[in-house]
């Protein structure tokens, strides 16, 4: 019961402080370039703080109510991935360190003596895996947190995959009898929802690395606490294909200002892939490698892909022995 | 439905039969060695990781492949 009002509760708190904090941050210069709108409007940025607050206020209040430890620990996961975000946000970390300095959010999950080393793999069951699983986690924390920044490329596009990912995370934490794992992951996916409704296209509001970064750590905790981890990674294959291509077709951890040439080109409001060669491959790029389309065809296009993989990944739960 | 899309899905549908393909064959490999010893365990973790990997890099190939055929295509049209 607890966790529904919580997650009422982050819902309305999120769309009240992206409504009060928008219109601070554009005064105080807080903005981004829509680049792919004909006339690149300014649009507030780093609007992640609003869903970060309102997650913090009404974990910490179930915390109070429950006691739930692994609320805590999500909790503390997330928001070093929120704080590492912000960082990113004012100093720029650069495409090579910040995949190792996010891996640093696992360490609350390691350190709460939650998470069990038993990982339930695709269908072989649980594994035992007591030596290798806490440095694979780092791994885990750092590719899920960078895929989902990665994936935040277009308006809504992060928000509306990932929120049928959680849906996943919380169906299949049901199957399992992980109700406060999908308790929480009910909070995360109502506090997504008020963001959404701002950053859908045409976006009022962007959530800049403090945003994807912090859901990012969230999602890797809950999937983490709950040994999901494998159903996670299929759920969120739009988001690994993204972040693969990428990584693979410019050779190695760039920023977008060390590429060679953008990978999509925006004409007339369609945006379409770059055929130059020097242009890095990537999801937006292979959607429009055909036709030029419209940033929200292609948005629709990537919900898509997240629901088929969220089908596959519950097909395959439903395979494995547990 | 166009090109792009199709490749999309895809992708999608690969990369799935890349991750169950590496646990059809980390489970063949854990009855082979079934054992609780570390190092072969280790070893076990290690194949199935180089499967996972050499597939991956057979998939991106495939796909690069693909898109600049796609893209050459429509240069070729304009």
């Amino acid at each position: 019961m607890e966790y529904i009002a919580g997650s009422i509760a982050s819902f309305l708190l999120t769309d009240l402080l992206i409504r009060s904090l928008a219109p601070r941050f554009r005064s105080k210069g807080i903005v981004g370039r829509d680049v792919h709108k004909p006339e690149m409007p300014e649009i507030p940025e780093r609007l992640g703080i609003a869903m970060l607050l309102s997650f913090s206020l009404v974990c910490i209040s179930i915390y109070f109510i429950n006691r739930s430890e692994i609320c805590l620990f999500v909790l503390l996961s997330s928001l070093l991935g929120g704080i590492i975000g912000l960082v990113d946000d004012e100093f720029d970390l650069g495409g090579k360190l910040k995949p190792v300095i996010s891996s640093s959010a696992a360490i609350p999950i390691i350190l709460s003596g939650l998470a069990v080393p038993r990982p339930l793999l695709p269908l072989i069951g649980h594994a035992r895996l007591y030596y290798i699983y806490w440095p694979l986690l780092f791994v885990f924390f750092a590719v899920i947190m960078n895929a989902v920044n990665m994936m935040d490329a277009l308006n809504g596009m992060m928000p509306s995959s990932l929120s049928v990912v959680l849906i996943g995370i919380i169906i299949q934490s049901i199957l399992i009898g992980r109700h406060d794992i999908a308790g929480i992951s009910l909070v995360l996916l109502l506090t997504l929802t008020a963001y959404l409704r701002y950053n859908r296209y045409p976006a009022k509001v962007f959530g800049g690395n403090v945003g994807s970064l912090f859901l990012g750590s969230a999602v890797a905790s809950l999937s983490a606490l709950s040994n999901l981890e494998m159903f996670t990674v299929i759920s969120m294959l739009p988001f690994f294909i993204t972040g693969f291509v990428i990584i693979s077709s410019i050779k190695g951890f760039k920023e977008k200002r060390e590429m060679g040439a953008r990978p999509t080109i925006v004409e007339n409001g369609y945006i379409r892939a770059n055929p130059d060669k020097k242009a890095p491959m990537t999801l937006i790029s292979i959607l429009t490698s055909d036709l030029p389309k419209r940033e929200d065809r292609i948005v629709k296009e990537v919900f898509v892909l997240a629901v088929i993989s969220v089908i596959l990944s519950m097909i395959t739960f439903l395979l494995t022995p547990r | 439905m166009d090109r792009g899309f199709l490749l999309g899905i895809t992708m999608v549908f690969i990369g799935w039969f890349v991750i169950l393909l590496s646990m059809i064959l980390t489970k063949f490999l854990l009855l082979v060695l079934s054992t609780r010893d570390f190092l072969l365990a280790l070893l076990d973790v290690a194949i199935s990781l180089l499967i996972f990997a050499f597939s991956l890099l057979l998939w991106y190939i495939a796909t690069r492949r693909i898109y600049r055929r796609i893209l050459s295509e429509k240069k070729f049209r304009l």
